[in-house]
């Protein structure tokens, strides 16, 4: 049976409307499609172009052009896009609160963007913060405070990021922490964001950013401890960290629902006791015996939790 | 013939949409919950994520077991014996895949789809050991068998990204030939439209139910992929350009031709699947259009790329809303199901490992103008300047 199929079946005994029954049937029919998603893709990659052209230009001509002509033409930009943002937002609100026009989140995103290369470039030039990036914390508070007034993302994304650069963390590409400090710093950040984003999702303010807070904290929590279960000195208690965190990642997982969480625990975990284990394993026949008994125990477990929550999430 | 019911592949996508129209507002929570029951299947499925964990853990299962087979059978120094058994591991894969389905009622669940997916690998390395032969005739052999594997997969699991390597695989075949590169090409764009022809007449008595949505997706890809064949910039790694031959001018026709034609397409039959790929070709044509033409690139060309693309985003935008409801000829810039922006979310989860903007760094280089490594990628605010 069709979908068209099913809707004239759910009208005929009155299960929908007559006009719930036309307004679905058209979009199966597609009568009416949207290019929300397609217009918004063109915004975001064009922002990204424009602000990775900007910083291109700006290396290549920084001599010719001068410091004033920069500062003057990225302060243009930002306040442009500024103005744009609080001319068209509509007033705050604790909940989640639709964009006013399709544009806006991106023009927010691109000034926001442009500012932080100007305030990188502004420490670049005239070295205001001295030996560390200050600004880096500056801009993530600024972010931070536009995310939530307009309910944006990717600047929540942005801001979240800059606190790690502050901290010397890098959040970009997959480039994992590498020194004990920097764990350390890692631990306290990922404490920090997963704390801060469950406390204002608590108290009800955008309550629909703490995925975006729990997913980036536990990514960062669980590459900084994988990477250091190699270290001599405090390498089984980074070990003894990361399974403790897998499991509460499992665990906090199941109970909430939210399986990518789940996942990234599982793989964690086994990735940190094959690594320990293969240590001991000098033989191909030993590594695929471990391959299929230690798999089919996971696989087993995860069988059983999969019929359980069914397709939950 | 089908592992699924053709009903029950239909109940799972129309629940699909129940659940998605039940999140945008357009059924109520009391409505839906007297519309799922109609469409429960007797087949066990997961969410995505734990899907992938098992596909994950179903490979790492396999391949331990293949790998000890390997080390107890020994002693086959011979091809042909490992051909043999490569074949024969292929079968067991793929009865074990279709085991899980037909003993387990297992739909997407991942553990079927790596036993199926290792049959294609196993059978088609053993095809061409068994076969040998040069170089050229050995992945031919290859490609061939894991093309019709990959095919038997799309048809009877379902699978679509089973479907979409099958036509890389068939794809590949003519570069295995050794003939010119041109013709290699052509042979392979030939064949790609065939499947686009086929998928699209394969689709018209479906619509958008199933296998029609699987063969919309499916040429979509035989799309993509005939304009990656053409577009002699982006595939620059297969053969290096050649200006001086008549072949090369006609590609530069062909990489303003295709999106044409696929946004047409798609924007005539409301063809989500081919609307993106017609898209990401028009993209493609743009950022290769200053190569194709020899000229040279200039550090602007991101900002003057990046302005039309939101110029032409808000134009579009303000054109469909100024239009009868907001829409015009049936599309509109508004959303329509949550989905939609589900998928926004997402991306907008990914952004902060994406954005790297280059900008300062904290020490000023010699030359004011050379910028090298900075402490953070945060924001991009402390990457290179």
């Amino acid at each position: 049976m069709t979908t068209l199929e099913r809707l004239a079946e759910w009208k005929a005994v009155g299960t929908i409307s007559q006009h719930q029954h036309d307004t679905l049937a058209a979009l199966v029919r597609r009568e009416r499609v949207s290019v929300y998603v397609e217009l918004s893709a063109l915004l975001y990659i064009g922002v990204l172009s424009f602000v990775g052209g900007l910083g291109w230009t700006m290396r290549a001509y920084v001599a010719n052009l001068g410091d004033a002509a920069i500062l003057s033409l990225l302060s243009l930009i930002v306040a442009a896009a500024f103005y744009y943002a609080f001319a068209k937002v509509g007033p705050y609100a604790k909940t989640e609160v639709e964009s006013p026009t399709l544009a806006l989140d991106y023009i927010l995103y691109l000034g926001c963007l442009v500012l932080s290369a100007e305030l990188g470039f502004i420490e670049y030039r005239f070295h205001i913060f001295g030996s560390w990036h200050h600004h880096l914390l500056l801009v993530s508070i600024v972010f931070g405070g536009l995310a939530y007034r307009f309910d944006n993302r990717f600047v929540l994304s942005l801001a979240l990021s800059s606190l790690a650069g502050w901290l010397g963390i890098r959040v970009s590409g997959l480039d994992v922490v590498a020194a004990d400090p920097l764990r350390a710093t890692a631990l306290a950040y990922s404490a920090f964001v997963a704390g801060l984003g469950t406390w204002l999702y608590r108290q009800g303010v955008k309550a629909h950013f703490h995925d975006v807070y729990l997913h980036l904290a536990t990514l960062i929590v669980l590459a900084a401890l994988a990477s250091g279960i190699g270290e001599p000195a405090l390498g089984l208690i980074y070990f003894a960290m990361l399974l403790s965190l897998c499991a509460a990642a499992i665990y906090l997982g199941i109970r909430s629902r939210k399986f990518a969480f789940v996942t990234y625990g599982i793989l964690y975990a086994y990735g940190a006791v094959s690594y320990k284990v293969a240590a001991y394993l000098d033989e191909a026949t030993g590594i695929f015996l471990y391959g299929v008994i230690t798999g089919t125990c996971v696989l087993v477990a995860l069988v059983a939790l999969a019929r359980r929550f069914g397709r939950d999430e | 013939m089908s592992a699924y019911e053709l009903d029950d592949e239909r109940a799972i996508r129309t629940g699909r949409l129940v659940e998605d129209w039940t999140r945008s507002g357009l059924l109520t929570p009391a409505q839906r919950d007297i519309i799922t029951p109609q469409l429960v299947v007797d087949l066990r499925r997961t969410n995505n994520y734990l899907r992938i964990t098992l596909f994950v853990f179903g490979g790492v299962i396999l391949q331990s077991v293949l790998g000890l087979l390997a080390i107890f059978i020994g002693g086959w120094r011979d091809e042909t014996t490992a051909a043999l058994l490569c074949i024969a591991a292929g079968g067991v894969c793929f009865w074990l895949a279709g085991h899980l389905v037909s003993r387990y009622s297992l739909y997407r669940f991942g553990v079927e789809e790596v036993a199926a997916l290792s049959a294609v690998g196993l059978t088609a390395v053993g095809a061409a050991l068994l076969v040998g032969g040069d170089g050229h005739w050995l992945v031919t052999i290859g490609l061939v068998t894991a093309a019709g594997m990959f095919a038997a997969l799309f048809f009877h699991f379902g699978f679509v990204y089973a479907g979409v390597l099958g036509l890389a695989a068939v794809a590949a075949l003519p570069f295995q030939w050794g003939s010119s590169e041109a013709i290699d090409r052509l042979v392979a764009v030939i064949i790609l439209a065939v499947v686009a022809v086929m998928a699209r007449a394969g689709r018209a008595e479906h619509g958008d139910d199933y296998p029609g949505d699987a063969l919309t997706i499916i040429e979509a890809a035989a799309w993509l992929g005939i304009y990656l064949l053409v577009n002699l910039v982006v595939t620059s790694a297969i053969t290096p350009l050649d200006r001086s031959s008549n072949a090369f001018w006609i590609t530069y026709a062909g990489i303003w031709i295709l999106p044409a034609m696929g946004l047409w397409l798609s924007l005539r039959g409301g063809e989500r699947p081919l609307l993106w790929v017609a898209i990401a070709m028009t993209l493609a044509t743009l950022l290769s259009n200053k190569e194709y033409l020899g000229s040279p690139r200039d550090e602007w060309d991101p900002i003057v790329f990046g302005v039309f693309l939101m110029g032409v985003a808000i134009a579009l935008r303000r054109w469909l809303a100024a239009g009868d409801g907001g829409m015009r000829h049936g599309y509109t810039a508004s959303r329509l199901v949550a989905s939609d922006k589900s998928k926004l979310g997402a991306l907008a989860m990914v952004s902060a490992a994406q954005v790297d903007v280059p900008v300062a760094q904290s020490t000023p280089a010699a030359d004011p103008g050379i910028g090298g490594g900075g402490r953070s990628g945060g924001a991009g605010a402390g990457g290179s300047f």
